[in-house]
This record gives structure tokens, C-alpha cells and sequence, in this order.
């Protein structure tokens, strides 16, 4: 198994009890899954996803990644995870506005050990892949918002990542292009990765082997 | 890691030029002040001492202070040549004694009416203050007594009427209407105010007092003979002089020891003022500093969340923010470390000092920058590591 998790909670401090935005997620996720999370808006989404990322932790509750206790790793072993096996793609895109596309790709690629020289032509090579071969020198403000989300799948794809965390990666992006980009993301799990995908679309929902559903921090279905 | 470092810092220091090169004015103030002080104080006091020092400690200087008003006298209290010859027969300890006349006159230099000082002195005070004769020679008592028309002139001055590489022995400098004969030259390597030695002009004692018509002696150089302990004899000579001028105190007399102290005073209440401007200018522009990397790392909160999003660790984002104030201030410190090269070769040329950057002073400038960047920027850079990711990614 590849992720399992056991009665997540998640409590943001607010009034007297706190508000709890995980209520106990038991989840498993297998590899090479394609797993859709949805709910209304509020439901802990966002949330879990993070926590899966390991960009945040937890108030209670156990995560196990490749059979190891997320929990009980330091804040260098959690970068290291984020920077190794897993890529993010975010609704906002989340893409240094000044830096080049090869800057942004090779962002992940400097926090590890590959060497300098390797790095640029490593980047056009997953550019190239995604569509964007004319426009490495480019800086994404002046890329549509369906580039743009193509560079942050780029720049996710970079490390060869286990996991893909998409947090409602086309809520910016017309019809169109959240076709392509969910294209892209069935080929990517085509290929092996495990995809977590965020969406309020059933459209979205649809390319996904499984799909779960949030209501109030708790899995509903 | 740390070329990334550096060239993350580069790229976002770029951004704000502007505003970079204004805050870093404190820290170029202040490594300025401490590179220019370091050297400047120790070559430029190293050098007045050695030529105070050059006579030796047992010179002794005694010289009339008085102001024309302040004496109820028509004429202030002078010392003739036969008093001065008679301080030596009269007060125990003393090797020799020479009185200095300082006059001067204005010479025509270069088509312009120049005012020059003149010294007149005997032949014996050349020996006693052990000045640099650099071509020529000094005049002999004989000279004096016979009141040749003899003259020894400072190299610049005689440069300037002459031109440089001419023999010695046919050249004449007129002095109210007389013709002195240029028998040496003779360099100083102080230039204090307008007693500037490499542009004065030395007369045997009393050529042109006694043209003027005048005997008044205000100064005199005095040597302590070897084993007399020179502050006693300071105390005699003062004692002398008061029994002299009816109880008048209107005589100082100070020893080269006492100069060389109040050299020292000065010099050190100068360093203490500029270490305290360098001081506080260090720390008005660490605080510049820091007030800079607090805005860049607000600017730059979600450029955090995403940098760890991607695996930057809290050390990777301490660093990267240290980094790009070290630079701030390292640049900061290079600007403060030229201007201070800049001013100290111009002193030099115009002071014709020999005093010039050292290594020394260039390793404290950037010591200091170094420190001011790390100690001004580890909070900022602190808080930019502490981020909460999922927080920052969020921030607008
Ligand atoms: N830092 C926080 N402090 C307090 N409450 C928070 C914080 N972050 C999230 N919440 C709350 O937790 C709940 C879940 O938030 P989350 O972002 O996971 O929802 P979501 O399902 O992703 O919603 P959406 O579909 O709108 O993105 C929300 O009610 C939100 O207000
Ligand atoms: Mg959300």
C-alpha cells in the first residue's frame, strides 16, 4: 500500500472546542491509483491533500507513506519527501512569476543532488513533453493559464514522483483546456504515478478509477 | 548549494536596485568610516610622530602665547639674541639652544603673488631638528655671523621657481629687495596648515630681521643635555623666563614628549569620533538591513510556500535569505572599502603622505559587513524559514 491513513483529524483553533476540518480519514491508497476527492466547498479537501503532500501535519491520526510514519519524520526527511516523491499541481498555479519556465522546472531540481549541468536540459526535456518546447526562456505571466498549469505539471514531474497531488487543477482553466490538462494526467497515471486529484468537477471525477467523497472532514462515500 | 544561493540572491536583488543601494548606505557609511580611520589613523599618527620624534625627546620648546590685547603692555614680552644665548649659560641642563624667527614674505611663484613663510634660524638648529636636506647643504655658523646671503629652500617651492633638475649654486630668491643665494633643499614630510616646510624658506638667523630692523625673538628651540631629566628642566626654564618677564605668564614651555601626547590626545579623540560615527552608522544601517529583509520576506511569503513546496528545507530558505543580506552588506562594504581607497590615495597625493590601503583594514572592513549582514539578517531570514507552507502558499 502506498498511502494508509487511520483516523486523520485535522483542528484549526477557533472559539472553545476548535473547528475540526479532518474528522477521522481512514483512507489507503494504492499505487498507481487515480483517486478523485470531492465534497462541497469547506469539506476538508484541501486539507487531506495537504496532509498527503506533507505539507502539513496532522492534529491526530496516523499517515503511513510506503509503510513509513510520516508523523515521526523531520522538517529535512518531509522536504525531502515533497521534493522527491511527490509533485504538486495547485489551482493557482503556484509559479515563481519572474523566473523562466526552465527556472521554474528546475526549481525542485536544486533543493536535490542532481548536478547543475544536468538540470536545464532535464527541464526542456519534461518542458518538451508537456508541449511548451518554443517558450523555455519565457517567464509565465505571459503564458495562458493552461500553459502555465502545464509548467507546474512540469515542474511536478521533474523528480519523477510517486504521487501527483492536483488540487483542483483546472478550476482557473476553461472546457478546453481542463481536457487537456486532465489528459495529461491519465497519461501521467498511465505511466505508473498515483494521482490524487481535487475537483468539484464530475466531468474531472470521471478519468478517475475512484472517487471519494467529503462532507464535514469526513469521508462520505 | 551556496552558488544557488547566491544566484537566487543576485536574481532578487535585481528586483530592488533601488532600494538595496539605499539601505546599504549605512553599512558603506560605516566601513567607510572604519576602513578610512584603520588607516588613516595609524599611517597618518605613525607619521606625525616620526616627525615630531625626529629631534629626539630632549627637545624642549619654549614660545611666547601671548595676544597683543590681552597684555596691558604696549609690546608683548620678547627674548633677544643675547637672552637667548644667556639662557644656556644660565640654566643648568641645557646642550644647546637655537631661536626661530617665523616671518613671512610674498614672493612672486609661478606669476602669482604668493605669501611664504620664512624661518630664520642658526646654523646649530639645523642639528637640533635633524631636518631632511635632500640636495645642497645647510649654512655654517659662519655663514650666520657673517650674515651671508644664504637661504635654504623647501623642494616645492624651489621646483616651482626653478624647475626640478637644475644644479644648485646660481639660483636667487629676493626677499624685500635682498638676493639670497639657494645653497640646499630640503623636504618635510608633514604638511600641517600654512607651515608647510616644502614650501617655506629657511634664512640664517636674523638676515632679515635686522633688515626690518627688528630683534624680537618668539620662539626657542631648546636641547636638554644627555642624563638631565627633561621635565626638571622644562620647570627651570619656566622659572627662568618668569623671573625674566616680571612673573608675566605669557612663555609656554612644552616638551617634544608633551607634543607628541598631545598628538596622541588628538589623534585618539579623532579615532574614538569616527569609530563612534562608523559605529553607529553600522548599526542605523544593520537595521536598515533587517527592516529590508522583513519587506522582502512578506514580499516573498508565497515564493516560500512554493520553495518548500518543492522540497527547500528550513535551512534552505534560512540560508537563501542570509545570503541576500550578506550580499546587501558585502556590497554594501566593497562600495564603503572603495570610497575609502579612493580618499586615502587622494589625501595621499595632496598631502604627499605616505600612507596607503592595507590588508588589514580592508579584512575589518569586511569582517564588519560580513557580521552586520549576518546579524541584522538571521531574524528575517528566521522567520521566512519558520513559514508554515501551506500558509504561505496561500498568502496574496
Ligand atoms: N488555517 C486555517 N484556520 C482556520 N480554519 C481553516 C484553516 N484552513 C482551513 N480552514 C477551514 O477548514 C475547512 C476546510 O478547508 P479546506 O480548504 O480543506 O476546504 P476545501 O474542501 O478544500 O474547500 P474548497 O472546495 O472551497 O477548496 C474550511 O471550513 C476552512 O474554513
Ligand atoms: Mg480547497
Amino acid at each position: 500500500m502506498l498511502i494508509e491513513t487511520e483516523d486523520l483529524t485535522k483542528v484549526y483553533p477557533m472559539g472553545k472546542e476548535g473547528f475540526a476540518a479532518l474528522n477521522g480519514i481512514s483512507l489507503s491508497i494504492e499505487r498507481g491509483e487515480f483517486l478523485a476527492v470531492m465534497g462541497p466547498s469547506g469539506s476538508g479537501k484541501s486539507t487531506l491533500m495537504n496532509i498527503i503532500g506533507c505539507l502539513d501535519s496532522p492534529t491526530s491520526g496516523k499517515y503511513l507513506l510506503e509503510g513509513e510514519d510520516v508523523g515521526a519524520k523531520s522538517d529535512l526527511e518531509l522536504a525531502g519527501i515533497r521534493n522527491q516523491k511527490i509533485g504538486f499541481a495547485f489551482q493557482s498555479f503556484n509559479l515563481l512569476p519572474r523566473a523562466t519556465l526552465i527556472e521554474n522546472v528546475t526549481l525542485p531540481l536544486s533543493y536535490s543532488r542532481v548536478p547543475r549541468r544536468q538540470r536545464a536540459q532535464k527541464a526542456e526535456e519534461i518542458l518538451q513533453r508537456v508541449g511548451l518546447e518554443t517558450k523555455f526562456n519565457q517567464t509565465p505571466t505571459e503564458l495562458s493559464g493552461g500553459e502555465q498549469q502545464r509548467v507546474a505539471l512540469a515542474r511536478a514531474l521533474v523528480n519523477n514522483p510517486v504521487i501527483i497531488c492536483a488540487d483542483e487543477p483546472t478550476g482557473n482553466l476553461d472546457t478546453a483546456t481542463s481536457r487537456e490538462i486532465m489528459e495529461m494526467l491519465s497519461e501521467l497515471n498511465k505511466d505508473g504515478t498515483t494521482i490524487i486529484l481535487v475537483t468539484h468537477d464530475s466531468e474531472n471525477a470521471s478519468y478517475a478509477k475512484r472517487i471519494i467523497t467529503l462532507r464535514d472532514g469526513r469521508i462520505v462515500r | 548549494m551556496l552558488i544557488e544561493y547566491i544566484l537566487f540572491s543576485l536574481k532578487s536583488l535585481r528586483q530592488y536596485k533601488l532600494r538595496a543601494f539605499l539601505t546599504v548606505l549605512g553599512v558603506m557609511i560605516g566601513v567607510f568610516s572604519i576602513v578610512a580611520i584603520i588607516t588613516i589613523g595609524q599611517g597618518g599618527k605613525e607619521l606625525i610622530l616620526s616627525e615630531l620624534g625626529r629631534g629626539g625627546t630632549n627637545l624642549i620648546v619654549a614660545h611666547s602665547n601671548q595676544i597683543m590685547m590681552e597684555t596691558r603692555q604696549d609690546k608683548l614680552d620678547y627674548l633677544t639674541e643675547d637672552q637667548v644665548r644667556a639662557m644656556k649659560r644660565d640654566i643648568p641642563g641645557i646642550e644647546d639652544v637655537a631661536p626661530e624667527y617665523f616671518l613671512s614674505t610674498t614672493m612672486k611663484v609661478r606669476g602669482e603673488h604668493k605669501l611664504i613663510p620664512v624661518l630664520e634660524v642658526p646654523a646649530n638648529w639645523f642639528e637640533m631638528w635633524k631636518l631632511d636636506i635632500v640636495r645642497g647643504r645647510i649654512f655654517t655658523e659662519h655663514e650666520v655671523k657673517s650674515s651671508q646671503k644664504v637661504g635654504i629652500i623647501g623642494r616645492d617651492l624651489f621646483n616651482s621657481l626653478f624647475g626640478g633638475s637644475k644644479a644648485l649654486g646660481h639660483q636667487d630668491v629676493e626677499v624685500e629687495g635682498t638676493y639670497f643665494r639657494v645653497i640646499g633643499i630640503m623636504t618635510y614630510k608633514l604638511k600641517l596648515g600654512p607651515w608647510d616646510l616644502n614650501n617655506a624658506l629657511i634664512l640664517p638667523s636674523s638676515a632679515l630681521q635686522r633688515l626690518l630692523g627688528a630683534d624680537e625673538i618668539y620662539e626657542v628651540l631648546i636641547r636638554a643635555k644627555d642624563g638631565v631629566s627633561v621635565p626638571i628642566l622644562k620647570e627651570r626654564i619656566k622659572r627662568h623666563l618668569l623671573k625674566l618677564f616680571s612673573d608675566r605668564e605669557g612663555w609656554e614651555v612644552t616638551t617634544m614628549d608633551e607634543f607628541i601626547q598631545i598628538v596622541d590626545k588628538v589623534t585618539d579623540i579623532i579615532s574614538i569620533v569616527i569609530s563612534s560615527i562608523a559605529a553607529i552608522s553600522l548599526v542605523v544601517g544593520g537595521i536598515g538591513i533587517m527592516n529590508i529583509m522583513l519587506v522582502t520576506v512578506r514580499e516573498r511569503t508565497r515564493e516560500v510556500g512554493i520553495r518548500k513546496a518543492v522540497g527547500a528545507t528550513r535551512q534552505n530558505i534560512l540560508y537563501q535569505f542570509l545570503t541576500e543580506s550578506l550580499m546587501l552588506c558585502l556590497f554594501g562594504g566593497i562600495i564603503g572599502i572603495g570610497a575609502a581607497a579612493g580618499v586615502i590615495l587622494l589625501i595621499a597625493k595632496v598631502m604627499d603622505l605616505a600612507i596607503s590601503l592595507s590588508g588589514g583594514a580592508i579584512l575589518l572592513g569586511f569582517t564588519f559587513s560580513y557580521l552586520v549582514g549576518i546579524f541584522f539578517g538571521v531574524y528575517p531570514a528566521h522567520l521566512a524559514a519558520r513559514l508554515n507552507p501551506v500558509e504561505a502558499l496561500r498568502y496574496e
